[in-house]
């Protein structure tokens, strides 16, 4: 039996179909469907290999385990189904997470917009109440709490307290976790809230190496990111680019132990290599041609429009690199943040990100990019920020007349409500009484682009094999299911009606 | 702090008040000393309040902070012998106490020895 087990909710421990986008379902409360169909839909429990060992894990709670096996701890991790059979042995159980308690985009704006608790905050109140998590605490098992959602639980300090959380740690925790760990495990008293500030991040050869198998094949190319964006935390660790032949052996993890799907983990992938924030053809190329020899199938996780405009006019690198992928799949998919399209707004909040383009010419650097994107059969999820501090009425009119200059560009465009968090972590969330007539327009702008297209992909990209036909049946009646709730509902806001909308 | 070695930090004791957080003022204190010691902070809150919340009442330093190394370490103090022990005991370079501490406890503050600087604290704001 390990010392250290290391676990989250159903939520997180799954390979979400191999459709990593599909774990975005759980960040919202069942719609239309009852709740065990809705968190089947989004995290389907993984295989497991035996004594609760699920086959792949989140990478960052491998990321976790893998420091603390270097440091000589016994720890492994467990799927939240078998923690029963480790209840009595287990010293120190440690919990990760994206979004704890839904605070995070987008979980919040589902559950301001539907009033009703999202699956993966209730996902995880349940784990944390379940029978085997109380007898460890009965037991005397010091419970660890951590993940980029370790913020949230300064806002709820009663759970903390009654779920008997020893401690919170927030930020990069390869470096500092085995110390603490070992107090743990040596019975010593532990901080409260530990947050890792620069001088303990790893260095590139301070950051271990995955031992086991991540998620979709999930594996970090870059940690950090230039851009500066102020209302996003991952800027503000210091940048750096994992050597190729590190990312090529975490690959090799996953391969060998059949994970045949690859997910490259950047900020902004198209700038591995880079100088600063213009993308180079080199490192690029070789990155992909090393991951599409040893995986069936690949996906990035994030790009910026600057980088997708700037690769593909310099170097052609979109088209290059989409020549290497279509042999193996049809699409790819990414994650772009638009954020805003008002000029204003973005030179005080995200001046950089638009890059190497002037933030003037903003509309155009993501018009371009979209249209790249379009014709390469890169499908990106893009997010879009309301509520930002500072937003003016006339930053949301930019937004909406950059929204319909997108209507021809194949994506789902995902509104997010502002969550204080990076450099403007002391400012106040967004809430419901904030949401002005424009908000709802922006709402509803995204959310008709966003079903047009998702019919559009549904139809022509995803889920297309035999076995997934029951998903992507639940899928259609998902869409179907949304549009009669909105149609029903929109006819009744003056702002949707024909009369009052802006275009 | 970490595995890398022996390293140093700014150590402080700091008794909260209940419902209380501390203002912006000392907030961005620590962070300055912090600095100057190595980006590390060591706090040892001690209040009346749960471990849990007693760190809360420090959202002003945290939501401050994007670079030093904070580590809270919560207690409960009892009573007045329990605090003279943590305060005796607890190796700090320094000790920020809620003006109300002052006025009540001043006695077992000044038996410490360690140098006490005082601050008004700011009732908190309700729970997320």
């Amino acid at each position: 039996m390990p010392e250290v087990v290391i676990t989250t909710d159903r939520t997180m421990m799954s390979d979400h179909h191999g459709k990593e986008f599909l774990g975005f379902v759980a960040t919202g409360p069942a719609i239309g469907l009852p709740e065990g169909l809705w968190l089947w839909i989004s995290s389907p429990k993984p295989k497991i290999l035996g004594d609760g060992v699920p086959l792949e894990a989140p990478y960052g709670l491998r990321k976790v385990e893998a420091s603390l096996i270097k440091n000589g701890i016994d720890a492994k991790i467990i799927d939240p189904d078998y923690l029963g059979k480790y209840a009595e042995e287990t010293k120190v159980l440690m919990v990760g997470h994206h979004d704890f308690f839904a605070y995070g985009p987008p979980s919040n704006e589902w559950w301001l917009i539907t009033g009703r608790e999202p699956i993966n905050r209730i996902s995880f109140a349940k784990l944390m109440e379940s029978e085997p998590v109380r007898r460890m605490k009965k037991n005397g098992t010091k419970i660890i709490a951590g993940g980029p959602a370790a913020w949230q639980w300064l806002y709820e300090p009663d759970k903390w307290k009654r779920w008997g959380v020893d401690t919170v740690v927030d930020g990069e925790a390869e470096k500092v976790i085995p110390s603490l760990v070992r107090k743990a495990l040596k019975g010593e008293e532990l901080p409260s809230y530990l947050y890792v500030g620069v001088k303990d991040v790893p260095l590139l050869d301070e950051i271990p190496e995955i031992v086991k198998p991540s998620v979709n094949g999930l594996v970090e190319i870059m940690r950090g990111c230039p851009r500066g964006c102020m209302f996003c935390s991952v800027t503000l660790r210091p940048l750096r680019h994992i050597p190729i032949e590190k990312v090529e052996r975490e690959i090799l993890v996953n391969v060998r132990a059949g994970i045949k799907r690859g997910l490259l983990h950047s900020e902004d992938v198209l700038l591995y290599g880079a100088d600063g924030v213009k993308p180079k053809e080199e490192p690029v190329i070789k990155l992909h041609e090393m991951a599409l020899k040893h995986v069936e199938e690949l996906a990035w996780s994030h790009a910026s429009l600057a980088a997708i405009r700037y690769a593909q006019e310099k170097y052609k690198l979109i088209s290059k690199i989409m020549e290497m992928v279509k042999t193996k799949q049809d699409f790819l998919g990414v994650e772009v943040g638009l954020e805003t399209g008002g000029i204003e707004l973005a030179k005080k909040i995200m001046p950089a990100k638009s890059a190497p383009y002037p933030v003037e010419s903003w509309h155009e650097t993501v018009e371009e990019a979209f249209k790249i994107m379009h014709e390469n059969d890169i499908i990106p999820a893009v997010t879009l920020i309301i509520g930002l501090p500072e937003e003016t009425e006339k930053d949301l009119l930019q937004t909406i007349e950059l929204l319909d200059r997108l209507k021809q560009y194949r994506s789902l465009i995902v509104p997010m409500m502002f969550v204080p968090m990076g450099a403007l972590k002391n400012k106040e969330f967004y809430r419901r009484e904030m949401m002005t007539d424009l908000h709802i327009e922006v709402l509803y702008k995204t959310y008709q682009h966003s079903i047009f297209w998702a019919k559009d992909i549904l139809k022509k990209y995803y889920l297309k094999s035999l076995l997934q036909f029951p998903l992507r049946g639940l899928l259609e009646f998902f869409i179907w299911y949304v549009e009669r709730k909105v149609d029903s509902f929109s006819e009744e806001l003056p702002i949707l009606s024909k009369e009052g909308a802006t275009t | 702090m970490s595995d890398s070695g022996k390293s140093i930090s700014y150590r402080a004791a700091l008794l909260l008040d209940k419902g209380k957080t501390i203002p912006q003022s000392l907030a961005l204190r620590l962070l300055q000393e912090a600095r100057r010691s190595g980006f590390r902070l060591e706090l040892v809150t001690i209040s009346e309040e749960d471990p849990p919340r007693q760190v809360t009442l420090l959202l002003p330093l945290i939501t401050a902070n994007h670079s030093v190394t904070i580590s809270i370490q919560s207690k409960k103090a009892n009573s007045k012998e329990d605090l003279e022990r943590l305060l005796s005991n607890g190796n700090f370079d320094i000790i920020y106490a809620e003006k109300n501490f002052i006025e009540n406890l001043g006695e077992i503050l000044t038996k410490t020895a360690i140098k006490v600087i005082p601050y008004n604290g700011e009732v908190a704001e309700k729970d997320a």
